[in-house]
């Protein structure tokens, strides 16, 4: 989903010389006044209505609370990204493969993609505690969801991206007698990676929701687990810590994928 | 006799970035009522930008407007005058007989009423039995037809019909043509009619003017002395030619200048790029 | 995409599910895979009919749950959608964080929910309610802005007021790409009330799979997922044939 991009220039008329911090703040000045105002609300709202943390703990309470005890929230932070990465990467791969497999030979297309869809068309949480039943409490369970999540995602871009690019162009390569992987090395794949990128994307919101949200139904350490944990004993602050954490944790690994996807594929 | 539609020294510039270009420069017309006056000149001379100006889109820099003798300030037109721009933007989700309508059900007269008055006159724009089409199902003659039966239904004096057969072809062209004049000589509204097609101009107009490349003002205004009703092999009659000619190397003119000012932009950009 | 190519996409999917109940069922008696790991269908389905009436009400709660939740997101986004075309101020201090909210898992504020509207389906519902809410918004922004400078200088030379032009042209302008956003969500909105119902529900899909999970007893947790997939798949199905009756001139992929 994209969004009207903001303004990348300068307004015109602005001061020279207002360094890096002034510049973004030009930019950037409405959306950070919308987070200074929910801030203010929200710690005014709790000051004013003298609402317990239990209920609502202010924005100064959750990060003191963090940083409380970083030993415990850096470890949950390190499983759940540790599970994310693992399944991610893999399911890439393997998604990337099987695309090219694809392809290459449209009948194994025919014979293994319904399958895929068939098993996705479940929603992937649903096999979750099938996963912890036969996978265990641990990270494999939630890394081998991650991993099919994943993969269809990924599989799905990269053939629509394969098969984007234009008959004609390929035509004209045949016509210089490119053989088939010719056309797919020097053709189909530089014009698949903003599709294959895009599903990369989408792909890392979903690891992290698999990932958080598997670790709810039963695990030993994860940032699911400790937002499961808090729950039950009713720990409003902690809960909001793990979910501070994996907001966080899940746009670094966006912005990074992003980032990358913006280098290899600059057009 | 009052004009119906009067304009006086009308001037309009765009800027874009540092750069400003005069679109109208001193644009003097007038239109009398029921009168059926076609605009040609060269592309981008500013048609559109008038056409803008007199329907109320656009604000004018500087000049006058008036209907009916009185002046019109820029925000109290919209609404006053029956405006067909040159795509036909008719919307997608609406049949055939819901889009001939907007304009009057906009203007708050009921769907019912209108839908009814609309039925009554899809035989006259061509379209009958078409009224539950879809606009994605009609050909593009047909889909200029409900735009122009849209306009009509309107209810409006003056009509600005900006390029309406530009898009299509010679022979829908030449029948449209043929049909737009029929309906308008049962009506009688005052027109104001764009067009590049210089026997277009001719055919319909009782007055053509030349607009001059930019910055737009009006070059010439040339009474079309042929009787109507008007016969479609009016074309090859003498005094048709000779007025073609006459237009023609005016138009000529101009457009060779709109041309050369375009090669010079173009070579300025050039320039500015190395 | 052609009719027949998808009629052919259609079959070819019916085959795949019922080969792969048959592989199911036959793998099982073949490689003799003990039933505590993977019962053949034929139990499952057995265990379906035996328990049919809790499970039917399983099905409806959910169902209900997450129904309520996306009609609810979908209003709250149009409208938030409507309200950002207006202001440009709003949109530049809110459409960020709409935007960000894609990109990180907002799924896991459903425990923050949960604690403060209890077990009832109220918090399930704001769950889906939520989950559905931004892509409407956001896609409801982009289909009212992908209207075109021409098409709304027609309708104000007709002297239609900002209400009209909304009603008249950029809503249903902005139809196929909310209903789009809408396919989304009903896919959201599902997940989110189970996940909801896992922090504790009296009834429904979640319910039913996190019972099984810990009872282990997987024919259950077997019939959980089948009935949770069905669920989808009808409420997408359901969601696609109201996008194509009532925003058919246009239907995203």
């Amino acid at each position: 989903m994209s969004a009207r991009p903001l303004p990348r220039s300068l307004p015109e008329g602005a001061p020279n010389g207002i360094g890096r911090v002034g510049r973004l703040l030009l930019l950037y000045w409405p959306p950070i006044l919308a987070a200074v105002l929910l801030i203010a609300v929200w710690e005014l709202a709790v000051w004013w209505f003298q609402l317990p943390n239990f209920v609502l703990p202010t924005p100064r309470e959750i990060i003191l609370v963090s940083l409380e005890d970083p030993r415990t929230l850096l470890q949950d932070t390190a499983t759940t990204v540790g599970e994310a990465v693992s399944g991610y990467i893999a399911g890439s791969l393997f998604g990337l493969l099987l695309a090219i497999l694809f392809v290459t030979w449209p009948s194994v297309e025919r014979c293994l993609l319904p399958f895929y869809v068939t098993i996705n068309s479940v929603p992937m949480i649903a096999y979750g505690p099938l996963a912890i039943i036969w996978f265990g409490v641990g990270p494999a369970s939630k890394v081998v969801l991650i991993f099919l999540a994943v993969s269809y995602t990924v599989l799905i871009n990269a053939v629509a991206g394969l098969r984007s690019c234009d008959p004609v162009a390929i035509d004209l390569l045949r016509s210089f007698g490119a053989s088939n992987r010719t056309i797919l090395v020097k053709l189909r794949m530089p014009a698949s990676l903003p599709w294959i990128f895009s599903g990369l994307r989408v792909a890392v919101v979903h690891a992290m929701i698999l990932a958080v949200v598997l670790e709810m139904l039963g695990a030993n350490s994860g940032l699911g687990w400790s937002i499961y944990k808090a729950t039950q004993m009713m720990s409003f602050v902690e809960a909001w810590v793990a979910v501070g954490a994996s907001v966080v944790v899940s746009l670094i690994i966006y912005t990074i994928v992003t980032r990358i996807g913006k280098r290899v594929a600059w057009w | 006799m009052t004009p119906k539609i009067c304009v006086k020294n009308l001037s309009k510039h765009f800027t874009a970035g540092v750069s400003t270009v005069q679109t109208l420069d001193n644009v003097n017309l007038r239109v009398n009522d029921g009168e059926f006056v076609t605009l040609v000149g060269p592309s981008g001379c500013g048609k559109s930008t008038l056409f803008n100006i007199i329907v109320g889109l656009l604000p004018p820099d500087e000049g006058l407007l008036l209907i009916d003798g009185e002046q019109q300030p820029h925000d109290h037109l919209l609404g006053q005058v029956a405006f067909m721009p040159q795509r036909d933007m008719l919307l997608p989700w609406r049949t055939v007989l819901d889009n001939a309508i907007l304009a009057a059900e906009i203007d708050g007269v009921a769907r019912a009423t209108a839908r009814q008055r609309a039925m009554d006159s899809l035989d006259r724009f061509g379209l009958g039995g078409f009224e539950s089409h879809y606009p994605s199902q009609l050909s593009g003659g047909m889909r200029q037809r409900v735009a122009l039966m849209r306009t009509f239904m309107f209810d409006r004096e003056i009509m600005l019909l900006d390029e309406p057969f530009g898009a299509l072809d010679a022979l829908t062209r030449a029948l449209m043509q043929r049909w737009l004049l029929e309906v308008w000589e049962g009506e009688k509204r005052t027109v104001l009619f764009i067009t590049h097609d210089i026997d277009e101009a001719i055919y319909l107009g009782d007055r053509v003017l030349v607009m001059s490349a930019r910055p737009g003002h009006i070059k010439l205004d040339k009474e079309v002395a042929l009787a109507r009703p008007r016969a479609p092999d009016i074309i090859t009659r003498p005094e048709f030619v000779e007025l073609k000619r006459e237009l023609l190397a005016t138009i000529e003119d101009e457009s060779l200048k709109a041309f050369a000012a375009m090669n010079r932009s173009v070579s300025d950009k050039e320039a500015g790029g190395r | 995409m052609s009719r027949r190519s998808s009629i052919g996409r259609f079959t070819a999917q019916l085959f795949a599910l019922l080969a792969i109940f048959v592989a199911w069922e036959w793998s099982v008696w073949l490689f003799e895979i003990s039933h505590d790991k993977l019962p053949p269908l034929s139990v499952v389905l057995s265990t379906m009919w035996f328990d049919r009436a809790p499970l039917a009400a399983a099905v409806g709660t959910t169902l209900l749950e997450a129904v309520l939740g996306l009609m609810a997101g979908t209003a709250t986004g149009v409208v938030s959608g409507i309200a950002f075309s207006r202001s440009r101020l709003l949109e530049r201090m809110f459409l960020p964080y709409f935007v960000a909210s894609q990109a990180i898992p907002i799924i896991a504020f459903g425990a923050i929910i949960i604690m403060w509207f209890g077990n009832g389906i109220a918090s399930k519902v704001i769950i889906a309610l939520y989950l559905s809410f931004f892509p409407v918004a956001v896609n409801t922004l982009r289909g009212i802005r992908s209207v075109g400078e021409g098409e709304i200088g027609l309708l104000r030379s007709f002297g239609a007021s900002p209400t009209a032009i909304l009603f008249k042209l950029q809503l249903p302008a902005a139809l196929p790409s909310i209903m789009t956003a809408v396919r989304l969500g009903a896919s959201l909105a599902l997940v989110g009330a189970i996940v909801g119902e896992w922090f504790g529900a009296s009834q429904g899909l979640g319910v039913v799979l996190l019972m099984a999970m810990f009872d282990y007893r997987i024919p259950q947790l077997w019939a959980g997922i089948l009935l949770t997939g069905l669920t989808g798949v009808s409420l997408y199905a359901a969601i696609v044939f109201l996008h194509k009756r009532i925003a058919w001139w246009q239907v995203e992929a």
